[in-house]
């Protein structure tokens, strides 16, 4: 345990660093962060009491109601779960610095399996209470719950948060651990495949839950992610139990976790040891130039391929994608009709690749040395590389959605084209200024987080300024936003540089 | 300032082993058939071209690499083991460091990994490598120089009984350098076992007890320096490295080149 905290606690640390290095002395940056957390908190707020109070608090009075979407919520907070955990186990890079230096020291793989995991399960257990307590606080708020019951509610809830976090990452994790030691396949396909594994099973168990549940006759199904209700139903039922029925509850919530976590740290004994991946050979032949640009675009796009996050996280959406089309295809659900607004969505996916590339190949950047260009030149390069990798991106699932959409046309990606360029270079701006290291597990994932927070109100506000502009002026104001968010990007850069020379 | 411990006498197991280690990336041999050992209180040097093989040894005895066949062992452990990870020391060439932590923090968290709670040995070599000033400061902002040091100071902070070290004079400034040869000679006197991977013969040839020259992935010549010098008939080390290693007949065509110049 010695050795798992020490590498959880270094982890944390890291992070720490890092946000401190980045808002230290810089009394703007501070006061934006601060800024944006305070319309965070207001904007939960009002979304709160205008939509989500007034939605589920009409349940309050009907246990059986409450009782069912107890269920549902709880099986859906599964879901949450899965999806953050994917992502942040997609985004980590698949060798850091932190394991080459574990490799030579006296620590067992379960150690440094666990000592990255804790601090995956503490972050995913906060964001998910932080993103459903508004919607149990809103059910139980008029449930007329004694402090005893609220407080058994709310152990209740945290044993099955930190139930479903472990649960999901031992499916990740078995997943994983057959697949590379027993298939002896690729690590990259190894970890996309554990990652769809662990997502499809909560999106299958949520989806049989709506299946079987029958609002009508207050019946609700039985599984392991709604065991929790069971305890939960003896407090907003009729609080009437057995006095062992809460100690036993208790221990046994606990001890599921715990068995739980024990499993997981025997899995990961077998986690086979990391070696650096070898270069695809196909990606050695692509061609160089003599130009400063070509040669550094070349390289972006070389770059932004190879990078193990973009091309797990695009193989992930690829088929997430794939999956949805099919599924809705077989089941004859209607796309465009319960999901407007696919081809922004598509974008808004593709941008989110666009936030790591400043810090991709900032730091080391071996043709800063041998093919010394100006500074404006490996900036255009970086832009142009992104625009290109995103598009294609985006292309690529205009094509896939097209087999269930009459959104993704070959014309409306030409017309939300500008748009999705715009939210691109937008995404590159905050990459500019926002912290972004390789350097420890989920270091870019909290990147890709905050890149998407700041992505979904600006691809909004984008959304809203291309639909007031007139048509005929609509090309120019893209232009005169895009070379404004260049001159943005050109001039963050300058006073990056000035601020890590003179802090270096 | 504390430096040494007593340690027990010293044992028959050699320090380091490898035997037979070959390593390939693809089908292509990187290490073919490498064989050496190291003993107690003795230093190895391990020459070679650039891309001989020496790095991809090193990194295979301190497990970051899997070799493809052959054994590796640690006072008789085999070296992937808990036992014998923690049995040594390595400072390496060119690996990342954890670089968003400050030199303070890397020396704490290996102190805690290691469970070494004697603060003596690392306060003295922090003031010998000038390390203090430094330590608050996060490692992304060093010198190369300055990262060598504290991986210095890292590897040695639990006592190790065997030092590898790859290319463990790059980057430092004289004084540095001079402070490291007196510690290798400090650690040799211990009975520590050191294996350091060099370009740097003339420091090979003054300090290096033994000698192990890798070209191709091979171990072509091995011995100590007055050995070699008269298996080959000469009195300098390039010369016993430049033939053992096949690089002669290259120089003598390179000679044409450099006339034109």
């Amino acid at each position: 345990m010695r050795n798992t905290s020490a590498i959880s606690s270094v982890i944390v640390r890291s992070w720490s660093n890092q946000a401190a290095r980045a808002v230290g002395g810089r009394s703007v940056l501070a006061l934006l962060c601060g800024l944006l957390a305070l319309v965070a908190v207001v904007f939960g707020y009002f979304a709160t009491r205008e939509f989500i109070y007034p939605t589920f608090s009409s349940f309050s009075a009907n246990e059986s109601a409450v009782a069912i979407l107890m269920g549902l919520l709880l099986t859906n907070v599964s879901v949450a779960v899965s999806m953050l955990l994917s992502g942040f186990l997609i985004l980590s890079p698949s060798q850091t610095a932190l394991d080459n230096l574990l490799s030579t020291m006296p620590v067992r793989p379960n150690q440094r399996v666990m000592g990255y995991y804790l601090p995956l399960v503490i972050v995913t257990v906060l964001t998910t209470t932080v993103l459903f307590s508004p919607v149990f606080v809103s059910l139980l708020y008029d449930a007329n719950l004694s402090l005893f019951g609220a407080l058994w509610v709310a152990f209740g809830l945290a044993s099955h948060l930190l139930y479903v976090v472990v649960l999901n990452l031992a499916v990740y994790l078995i997943s994983l651990t057959l697949l590379t030691r027993t298939l002896a396949a690729d690590q990259s396909f190894s970890r996309l495949t554990a990652t769809l594994v662990m997502s499809a099973s909560s999106l299958a168990t949520f989806a049989i839950a709506l299946w079987r549940t029958d609002f009508f006759r207050a019946v609700a199904p039985t599984h392991h992610l709604n065991v929790h209700v069971v305890m939960l139903r003896g407090v907003i039922e009729d609080g009437v139990r057995p006095p062992l029925f809460y100690p036993a509850a208790a221990v046994c919530a606990v001890a599921v976790v715990l068995l739980l976590w024990v499993l997981l740290n025997r899995i990961s004994l077998l986690s086979a040891p990391l070696e650096r991946p070898a270069k695809p050979r196909w990606l050695e032949s692509l061609p160089f130039g003599r130009h400063g640009l070509s040669v550094y675009g070349s390289q972006e796009i070389k770059q932004a391929v190879r990078h193990p996050e973009n091309y797990l996280f695009a193989a992930f959406f690829v088929l997430l994608s794939s999956g949805l089309v099919l599924s809705s295809s077989l089941a004859g659900f209607d796309l465009d009709r319960h999901v407007p607004e696919v081809p922004l969505i598509i974008w808004f996916s593709c941008s989110l690749f666009a936030h790591n590339s400043y810090g991709r190949t900032l730091p080391a950047h071996w043709l800063v040395q041998v093919a010394p260009r100006r500074r404006s030149v490996w900036l255009v390069a970086k832009l142009a590389a992104n625009c290109v990798y995103c598009g294609a991106l985006a292309a690529l699932l205009f094509v896939v959605y097209s087999f269930a959409s009459d959104q993704t046309t070959a014309a409306s990606f030409l017309r939300s084209l500008p748009f999705g360029l715009l939210l691109v270079l937008g995404l590159t701006l905050a990459g500019v200024v926002l912290p972004y290291s390789e350097r420890y597990p989920f270091s870019s994932a909290f990147s890709a987080l905050f890149g998407a927070i700041l992505g979904l109100p600006l691809s909004y506000v984008l959304g809203r300024l291309l639909s007031i502009v007139p048509g005929e002026l609509a090309g120019a104001a893209v232009l005169t936003l895009a070379a404004v968010v260049v001159l943005l990007i050109y001039c963050a850069d300058r006073w990056k540089t000035i601020v890590d020379g003179s802090g270096g | 300032m504390r430096l040494g411990r007593p340690r027990s006498g010293r044992g028959v197991t050699p320090v380091l082993r490898v035997g037979h280690l070959r390593k390939s990336y693809r089908g292509v041999d990187a290490v073919r058939d490498i064989s050496f050992e190291v003993r107690d209180g003795e230093i190895y040097g391990l020459i070679g071209p650039n891309g001989s093989g020496k790095s991809t040894t090193l990194h295979a005895l301190v497990d970051i690499i899997q070799p493809t066949s052959g054994c590796l062992e640690v006072c008789g452990h085999r070296a992937s083991t808990i036992r014998a990870k923690q049995l040594f020391g390595f400072v390496p060439d060119d690996l990342d460091m954890p670089e968003t932590l400050s030199g303070g923090e890397f020396l704490a968290f290996i102190r805690r990994l290691y469970g070494v709670t004697d603060t003596g040995r690392m306060d003295a070599l922090i003031e010998i490598f000038g390390l203090r000033e430094a330590l608050h400061r996060l490692i992304e902002e060093y010198s190369h120089g300055m990262k060598k040091k504290l991986q210095i100071t890292a590897s040695l902070l639990h006592y190790p009984r065997a030092l590898i070290l790859d290319e463990p004079f790059r980057g430092l400034d004289p004084e540095a350098a001079i402070s490291l040869k007196r510690l290798l000679s400090i650690e040799r006197a211990r009975g520590t076992g050191l294996l350091a991977a060099t370009h740097d013969l003339s420091m090979a040839q003054r300090y290096c007890d033994r000698i192990g020259i890798i070209s191709g992935g091979d171990l072509v010549a091995e011995g100590a320096v007055p050995e070699l010098l008269g298996r080959f008939d000469t009195d300098s080390l390039e010369e016993v490295f430049l033939r053992a290693s096949g690089l002669l007949d290259k120089r003598s065509g390179l000679e044409e080149h450099f006339g034109h110049l």
